[in-house]
């Protein structure tokens, strides 16, 4: 039987990689990973909380997450599309028309 | 597992979850709809798709405004709620995506992208809404929080050929996301330490002492985070001004008021029924020990503080130097959202009173200005510069006075909403005594006049330097106009009904369980 | 048994053989470098494709037809978890959640017949 707290901070350690890839990364797809990543990481948390409490709640929000991060990724690739089609890159610092 | 509750008589169902029924219905028609007709001509599809939005729209109003107001009901085991909150703030919802409907018709057509996508999408968008305001359950605040999002990503992207468009929608997707993914992380650690996601019943498990343990603050903290994103609050604001200036006119004013208006709603709402004492005067004798969430106060009530006088600066601050219509506009929903986190902090009846007629008001007078700004745009980011502005008042002097009245209410001038929901905030926060907040909030206000009403000046004080030729001007934007500055001008002469209803939505708050 | 002092020794082996199958592959590759005869010319340098010239840079873009279809995939393709714990309790709860499902298929049936009349599954266009 493995411990609760390890799955938990296995689940803080995906979670702050994504934050960090969010945050440091300049490929936009890279950065659309990285969210991908941190929803993951809930999903652990839960679906381990979940077991642990047994409760079964917490495995239906997992159901629920991946289904919308899905619906999530489909959106942001379609975007990333029209993006690539509009500035033939992928990388943040060609993309900067809109500042002030 | 054999306690799996599943009746439920229609009549509740229609009763608590009617709006969303009758857009999600209408939703999947519109599509349906937008399948038949492909094969006509294009004016004949958005005429079609147009009205039937602006049908659909009137419908969920009608609905919402006739049910029984008195009663106060939860559905699907505690998930949905119907209470006189959630119906006002639906109701505010729903009317922005009308007004924006009626506008879009006409915006379209000026920028030959007449599709009926963007229609399903406007109603799918205000569906998700709506069940994000009347969701008491934090898994349904997620998914109804995402069918939103998803919808207005979609919507700001709507522009394909526009590298604005693309990168705004890009960035608002990006940074959007980043928001739902603590929200959410911060609901699975509310889930771990109180095994429950129904908002009410976490405020009765962390009253009992668990309300200052570090799982709990953490949590709170991600989930405030995760709204201060949608609510365009100062430090994670970055976004809005390029969505704002990137994304379609008539979205940019719908995402300005009805996104704003839903996560200040279910913001307003987790706050003030999982972390306050609210619940404690229902008189339930289930949520007595809920009055020790008052200890919560010193832990969320600086942060507000802060994150409110800084969005007042900031906005109003950049929003001087702006030379862009709609980025200034955009800095200045930055700097609405500060006065709304005013009444946020007083944490009265009057503070969540003056919020609700607040957004309210707003949505009035944002929707407005930017259908205003469409139609002297004619194509998008034809004519948006604020030079472009000069003189315009003895071209179009019926457009140029409408914008004008939006404009001095938004600054907060007396025959105006915008005044009245100001003074609103700032007395409930003088009565809880912060001074000094009203007192610099008053402040920022000033700043904030003297970008307003530059633009009027330029209107009509300055001569033209170039020729601005509007857009056609189609009929159901001048009516949506016309509704929106007489809904300024009746609030501001009259604001004692939306006051008191306002009022009654605030105090049903209590009464969610 | 005290929660968090439980050592798993049962996967022992295991951590053991990863070790060494790690170690081995690249002690081996490390130590081959000593010995081996390193004579390159251009044919030896080009990528290996199966004994045929290389017809392309191995980095070419996707045709953009691959992202639609792949999103559209995504998009169907996770749906079908709902259908799992569904088919695990759909017995328990009787016709409602037969109702239900059907509901659900029908709202991704509108979608499906929205993409296919919108030619988004139309591979030449």
């Amino acid at each position: 039987m493995v411990h609760l707290s390890w799955y938990l901070t296995v689940s803080a350690m995906l979670f702050c990689i994504g934050v960090f890839g969010f945050l440091t990364r300049r490929n936009i797809i890279m950065m659309l990973l990285s969210i991908e990543l941190m929803l993951n990481s809930v999903n652990l948390n839960l679906a381990a909380m979940s077991h642990y409490m047994e409760d079964i709640r917490g495995q239906v929000l997992v159901f629920f997450i991946i289904a919308v991060a899905a619906a999530e990724a489909a959106i942001g690739l379609g975007i990333v599309v029209t993006l690539f089609r509009n500035y033939r890159s992928v990388y943040t610092e060609d993309i900067t028309i809109l500042k002030g | 597992m054999n306690n799996i509750n599943m009746s439920f008589d229609l009549y509740h169902l229609w009763q608590v979850c009617g709006g969303q029924l009758i857009l999600i219905v209408a939703g999947l028609l519109l599509i349906l709809v937008d399948i038949i007709l492909m094969e006509k001509d294009q004016e004949i599809r958005g005429r079609w798709m147009g009205w039937l939005t602006v049908f659909i729209f009137a419908a969920t109003i009608g609905h919402l405004a006739c049910r029984e107001w008195d009663l106060h009901d939860t559905i699907f085991m505690n998930v949905f709620s119907a209470d006189k909150y959630s119906i006002f703030i639906s109701i505010v919802m729903t009317c922005a995506g009308l007004l924006a409907a009626m506008m879009s018709i006409g915006y379209l057509r000026n920028n030959g992208l007449v599709r009926g996508e963007y229609y399903i999408l406007l109603v799918f968008a205000v569906a998700g809404a709506i069940g994000l305001i009347q969701s008491v359950d934090l898994l349904m605040m997620f998914i109804t929080l995402e069918v939103m999002s998803l919808a207005i990503y979609a919507l700001a992207a709507f522009l394909k050929d526009s590298s604005y468009s693309q990168e705004g929608a890009f960035k608002y997707f990006l940074l959007g996301s980043f928001g739902s993914a603590l929200f959410l992380f911060g609901v699975a650690i509310i889930y771990g330490t109180t095994g429950t996601l129904n908002i009410t019943q976490m405020a009765q498990y962390i009253s009992g002492g668990s309300y200052s343990t570090l799982p709990i603050l953490v949590a709170f903290a991600m989930i405030m985070a995760g709204f201060f994103f949608k609510m365009a609050m100062v430090p994670f604001h970055m976004w809005t001004p390029d969505v704002y200036e990137g994304a379609p006119s008539v979205i940019t004013g719908f995402m300005a008021t009805a996104v704003k208006a839903a996560a200040f709603g279910v913001f307003m709402k987790v706050l003030f029924v999982g972390f306050t004492p609210i619940l404690a005067s229902s008189g339930q004798p289930d949520f007595a020990a809920t009055v020790n969430l008052s200890a919560l106060g010193p832990y969320w009530k600086p942060v507000i503080w802060w994150l409110a006088l800084l969005s007042m600066f900031i906005g109003n601050l950049i929003a001087v130097s702006q030379s862009n219509i709609k980025r200034m506009l955009a800095y200045s929903s930055i700097a609405h959202a500060g006065y709304m986190a005013v009444g946020i902090i007083a944490a009265n009846g009057e503070g969540r009173m003056g919020v609700l007629f607040y957004l309210f008001a707003y949505t009035l007078m944002n929707i407005g200005a930017f259908g205003v700004v469409y139609l002297i745009d004619g194509m998008e980011r034809k004519a948006q510069d604020l030079e472009d502005y000069r003189g315009l008042g003895y071209i179009y002097p019926s457009l140029s006075f409408l914008l004008s009245l939006f404009l001095v209410a938004m600054a907060g001038l007396p025959p105006t909403a915008g005044f009245i929901a100001k003074f609103y905030v700032f007395a409930a926060a003088i009565k809880e005594g912060y001074f000094l907040l009203a007192a610099l909030g008053v402040l920022t206000s000033v700043i904030g006049a003297y970008y307003y009403l530059r633009v009027i000046y330029l209107m009509y004080m300055k001569e033209k330097v170039k020729d601005v030729e509007r857009g056609p001007i189609a009929a159901p934007t001048v009516v949506a106009l016309v509704i929106a500055a007489l809904g300024v001008v009746y609030l501001g002469l009259l604001p004692e009904n939306l006051a008191s209803v306002a009022n009654l939505a605030q105090q049903s708050l209590a009464m969610i369980f | 048994m005290i929660p968090g002092t439980y050592l798993p020794t049962e996967y022992l082996p295991i951590l053991i053989m990863l070790l060494f199958a790690t170690g081995f592959g690249v002690v081996t590759l490390w130590v081959g470098r000593f010995f081996r005869l390193r004579r390159p010319y251009a044919e030896k340098l080009i990528a290996y494709e199966s004994g045929n010239p290389p017809s392309a840079p191995p980095r070419f873009r996707f045709s953009i037809k691959f992202y639609l279809i792949a999103i559209l995939f995504v998009v169907f393709d996770v749906e079908a978890i709902f259908l799992y714990p569904w088919a695990l309790v759909y017995d328990k709860i009787g016709i409602f959640a037969v109702v239900e499902m059907f509901l659900f298929i029908f709202l991704l049936l509108v979608g499906y017949a929205y993409a296919w009349r919108k030619e988004a599954l139309e591979w030449e266009r």
